[in-house]
């Protein structure tokens, strides 16, 4: 296996990709900052919506963003790194 | 347990891994059948086989334990996390590893890097990752596997990491993908149906909620998260060791080399998320709360408040309340093939270091065969170690072990890695400094946190605040990785 990179082909990423990163870890931010944190805890998450707690449809629709969002990345050119044909 | 419809299932289970593996051995030929299938999977196939690899027994029987006992509290950042993680991979790694790596990750930094340092650097750090892993994985599966079927627990680990060798060394990666195949969609299966059982027992959603928060002592507080006492560094410590982590970690890589091209590598990482999200979605959703409205007041909870058997146990007394014997079988099935498919995956991964990177580059580049049967060896041998270390931690805590190979990984791997696939001026130099700090550091402050220096050695006070030493390793082990680079830089040329 002697597969060599043209030095050429490594570029950084691209502002897209380090805004969505970004954006990513926003998305997260408040389920960790909660942990972390009782102040952090804002009243309305244990009001219900339909009996369930809405702590939990929160975190649901968090996961349901993460599909979501996974999908239209990976509609996304630049994501199949194809300035990088090495192989 | 050891009911005949438990033991019918779990030898079911095992006939059909079998079959799976013997039908592989008659379709691998070639080096590459035996490390990346082949690179024939599709990326929907590959998707359900990253999630089987990923979800392990720990996730299944873990996470509802915790929820529990705590409610949604941490596990909230465990459900979000390799979601998080895997849309970072999308972004970042997927397609960009697929272009570059043909077997391991010593390939992609071999690529541009000097191919002696990199290989016996990704070798090493795969296989101490690997087995960390595998070690805390075997200690769980002995646990679990005695409590559910009344083996020992020696007899249970050295079934599994029989079963394990087996799958390696006879089907390679193309057995190792179809059992996880098959174990993603029965977990699916069983989450799903559990599920639907739990809200119809419960007489639907808002009962169940309301009797599980009439039930736990702390009340509808266990809905919310901030009300153990985790603190805030502790808090985004554990989100940034199991995200960036995950981004690390071998044997979820290399599953990105076992599809065609870089668009079934996209493919895969939607799917695999789409599978993970459905499955921790229902499992934070309904079976934890479905686990405190349905056993609190039965024979499973003791007067104390804990389960019998272990906070493990919460999904398989739930479905013996929810469907009786035969679905307290098929549940503990389902939760024996979880951890066959997470440990034939580790050691895919080890087993292909150790022969690809490690023995190509000190054997001076054997033929293929040579490759291939140093293969073999390996993974029998990284069986043959992990087994006998998961009988000597037998009595630890495993917890550690898990925090242990995601700040491994998010320390020495992913400095590495992101900084060969986006940044020109990388040097072998650099790579090896930035690796190799972040490797022996995060083992180090691991040692000096609380779970080993306080629970496991017996010190009064943790020398290192956090289990999880990645958020402060990482980058530094970046930023080490770049200052070495710059230090002695490289001409840049069209090819190096």
């Amino acid at each position: 296996m002697s597969t060599r990179a043209p030095v050429s082909v490594i570029r950084p990423p691209s502002v897209v990709q380090i805004a969505l990163s970004i954006l990513l870890l926003i998305l997260f931010a408040p389920v960790v900052l909660a942990v972390g944190s009782a102040d952090f805890r804002p009243a309305w998450l244990l009001r219900l919506l339909g009996g369930v707690p809405l702590s939990t449809l929160w975190v649901l629709g968090s996961i349901i963003l993460f599909i979501v969002l996974t999908w239209l990345f990976s509609r996304m050119a630049f994501a199949r790194g194809e300035e990088a044909q090495v192989r | 347990m050891n009911s005949a419809i438990a033991i019918g299932c779990f030898l079911l289970m095992i006939a059909m891994t079998l079959a799976v593996t013997i039908w592989a051995s008659r379709r691998n030929a070639s080096q590459a059948d035996y490390y990346v299938a082949g690179g024939r999977i599709t990326g929907f196939q590959n998707g359900f086989a990253i999630a089987g690899d990923f979800m392990s027994a720990t996730t299944f029987l873990g996470l509802t334990g915790m929820f529990f006992v705590a409610g949604v509290d941490q596990v909230a950042v465990y459900y979000l996390t390799p979601l998080v993680g895997l849309s970072l991979m999308l972004l970042l790694i997927a397609g960009p590893l697929r272009q570059r790596g043909k077997f391991t990750l010593g390939d992609v930094l071999s690529a541009r890097l000097d191919e002696r340092s990199m290989r016996l650097f990704a070798g090493a750090s795969t296989i101490i990752i690997s087995i960390i892993y595998l070690i805390g994985q075997l200690v769980g599966a002995g646990t679990l596997i005695s409590a559910l079927f009344g083996l020992s627990f020696s007899v249970s680990v050295i079934l599994v990491a029989t079963l394990m060798t087996l799958y390696v060394t006879v089907g390679g990666m193309l057995a190792a993908t179809w059992v996880q195949i098959i174990k993603a969609g029965l977990l699916v299966g069983i989450v799903l149906l559990l599920s639907i059982l739990g809200i119809v027992r419960a007489g639907g959603v808002a009962n169940l909620y309301a009797q599980a928060a009439a039930l736990h002592p702390r009340g509808w507080e266990i809905f919310v998260p901030g009300t153990s006492g985790t603190d805030m560094f502790s808090s985004i410590s554990l989100a940034f060791g199991m995200t960036v982590g995950m981004l690390g970690l071998p044997h979820v890589l290399i599953r990105f080399f076992t599809v065609p091209n870089a668009r079934e590598a996209q493919r895969s990482t939607v799917a695999a998320v789409a599978i993970i999200g459905l499955v921790f979605g229902l499992m934070f959703a309904v079976l934890g709360p479905s686990a405190i409205a349905l056993l609190k007041g039965t024979a499973y909870v003791t007067a104390q408040g804990d389960l019998t058997g272990g906070p493990n146990m919460a999904s398989i007394h739930l479905s013996q309340v929810l469907g009786g014997p035969a679905l307290r079988g098929v549940t503990s099935a389902v939760a024996f093939a979880t951890i066959l498919a997470v440990v034939a995956g580790l050691v895919i991964a080890s087993a292909s270091a150790a022969s690809h990177d490690l023995y190509a580059i000190l054997a001076r580049k054997g033929s293929a065969r040579s490759e291939l049967t140093a293969f073999r060896v390996s993974a029998a041998l990284m069986a043959v170690i992990s087994a006998a270390l998961a009988l000597v931690f037998q009595k630890e805590n495993v917890a550690f072990l898990s925090a242990l190979a995601f700040s491994v990984a998010a320390s020495a791997n992913v400095p590495v890695l992101i900084l060969a696939l986006y940044w020109p001026r990388l040097t072998t130099r650099g790579a090896l400094a930035g690796g190799l700090f972040g490797l022996a550091t995060s083992v180090l402050l691991i040692v000096l946190g609380p779970s080993v220096w306080v629970k496991i050695l017996h010190h009064s006070a943790p020398l290192f605040p956090s289990d999880y030493p990645g958020l402060l390793i990482a980058p530094l082990a970046l930023i080490v990785a770049v200052m070495v680079s710059l230090s002695k830089p490289v001409a840049l040329s069209p090819a190096t």
